[in-house]
């Protein structure tokens, strides 16, 4: 454990140090990240899935706040289905349209959960974004969860479909095409499945981390997973989403690791809320660094003991002066000598 | 001679300023009942477009159905059907609107308020080195 120690508290102080190239610098990965991921699924048109695209919209991604950078990549995902198929370009606009008008309309904070969504997926541990989100963010997150889970079964639902789409129709077929669409997105009961299962890990892991219990953040991770896996495996047996039971326990235990990993982080200072701020008087300019102190809920406990009858107190405190479940006066201790020097530990001890 | 009380109230002043500065003034100028009713009339609008686009959708999508039956159709009852399920479907989002919005006002308030109790105090500590 100090070990463990040792190396959060040497990697605290390098983000300390270096926290304003860290912070974009890692943005700026999970927008890359995303845009191949998208290239490599979605990639139809080969001057859009290059690199140096991927490279500017990447950065143009890291300068924006991370709704801005999530409807940026739907607009290039737009783009690309455009050269598959009018139709599911059209539908896939409409979707971001409705997702603008209904749900960043309320301008949420944790659109980072929608840019990690599509690399979670790709590395098979979708299942840790609840949980982070539960960790995080507030139970609305689950809306969030539920618009990135969405996102990427709908583009999973046409690439699995490429074939159908690809093949140049007229346009009376185009309505049968959307119709298509629709039953793909409407009929999708993995989707559905994985969005409830979010839903609730989201809402049990905030509940329980704001409870005031010893370990309420490593329970909350765990009961979060856990509930997480059922709501899949109940869903899989009740609907045959075809989801990998192996790969969803696999992802589920990877995904506590990793939880695990954003407590042992974020429990004890919230290192993200440091600010760096300059003003000045008539005298001085300040360069101040402000880093928020650890405040953690503490537990006002106070055992009452309820006693039958003054015998029973009387006999109590008699047997067990100190509450501690030992005797006062254990025979095996006395040795004839001068039991009091003896028996009773020093000033400091107590 | 640095005044560490002072700095501590600037700082605090300052961070909040950079963060949240803008945002709490924007909120400030109005009252709260004038802040939501204008977060309503931009939901109204919101989802008075959204439910177009569904709608929309829906008629796209039972497009064949709807040609064969549209001289059958209860043209009065459809579109009572299609009012109520908008009423209900704004009705939704107004009290999520109202909800959102009243939070962050308050929230919004209370931070203004710590902000500026700290103006007062860092005004107070002037003149108190003035008076001296």
């Amino acid at each position: 454990m100090a070990y463990l120690l040792e190396i959060r508290a040497g990697i605290i102080s390098a983000y300390r140090k270096y926290e304003n190239y860290i912070v974009p610098a890692f943005r700026f990965l999970v927008v890359f990240a995303a845009m191949r991921i998208l290239c490599a699924r979605i990639g139809y048109s080969r001057n859009l899935s290059g690199l140096l695209p991927s490279l500017i919209v990447s950065l143009v991604c890291t300068l924006m706040p991370a709704g801005g950078a999530a409807v940026i990549l739907g607009l290039v995902a737009a783009a690309q289905f455009y050269f598959l198929a009018l139709e599911v370009s059209a539908a896939w606009l409409v979707f971001l349209l409705l997702l603008l008008l209904l749900y960043f309309r309320f301008s949420p904070k944790d659109g980072m959960l929608l840019l990690l969504y599509p690399v979670c997926f790709a590395l098979g541990i979708p299942y840790v974004l609840p949980l982070a989100a539960g960790l995080l963010f507030l139970p609305s997150s689950a809306v969030t969860c539920a618009v990135g889970i969405a996102a990427v079964c709908f583009g999973r639902y046409i690439a699995a479909n490429e074939s159908y789409f690809s093949t140049s129709v007229d346009a009376t077929e185009m309505a049968g095409r959307l119709k298509f669409i629709i039953d793909g997105i409407a009929q999708n009961r993995q989707a559905f499945v994985m969005i409830g299962a979010a839903a609730v890990s989201v809402v049990a892991v905030y509940i329980i981390r704001r409870l005031v219990i010893r370990y309420s953040w490593h329970i909350a991770v765990v009961v979060g997973a856990i509930l997480q896996l059922i709501v899949i495996l109940l869903g899989d047996m009740r609907f045959g989403t075809n989801i990998s039971v192996g790969g969803a326990f696999l992802g589920t235990l990877v995904s506590i690791v990793i939880a695990e990993i954003i407590v042992f982080f974020l429990f004890n200072l919230d290192y993200s809320r440091i600010e760096d701020t300059q003003f000045e008087d008539d005298e001085y300019y300040y360069y101040v660094k402000a880093i928020p102190k650890m405040t953690l809920p503490r537990a006002n406990r106070r055992v009452k003991q309820i006693y039958t009858s003054r015998q029973d107190l009387i006999g109590r405190l008699r047997d067990d002066p100190y509450g501690d479940g030992e005797e006062p006066y254990p025979e095996e201790d006395y040795d004839g000598g001068d039991y009091e020097d003896e028996y009773y530990p020093e000033e400091e001890d107590y | 001679m640095l005044n560490e009380e002072r700095i501590r109230l600037m700082t605090r002043m300052s961070v909040y300023d950079k963060n949240e500065g803008a945002r709490g003034e924007r909120v400030n100028a109005y009252f709260m009942n004038d802040y939501i009713a204008s977060h309503l009339l931009r939901t109204f609008v919101c989802v008075t477009i959204a439910y177009v686009l569904l709608a929309a959708i829906y008629v796209l999508y039972n497009f064949e159905d709807l040609m064969l039956t549209i001289y059958s159709i209860d043209l009065v009852s459809l579109l009572k059907t299609l009012a109520l399920r908008y009423v209900v479907f704004l009705l939704i989002f107004s009290v999520l609107t109202v909800l959102i919005y009243y939070y962050r006002y308050r929230k919004v308030r209370k931070a203004l308020g710590i902000y500026y109790r700290d103006l007062r105090a860092l005004q107070n500590s002037y003149k108190e080195e003035k008076q001296r």
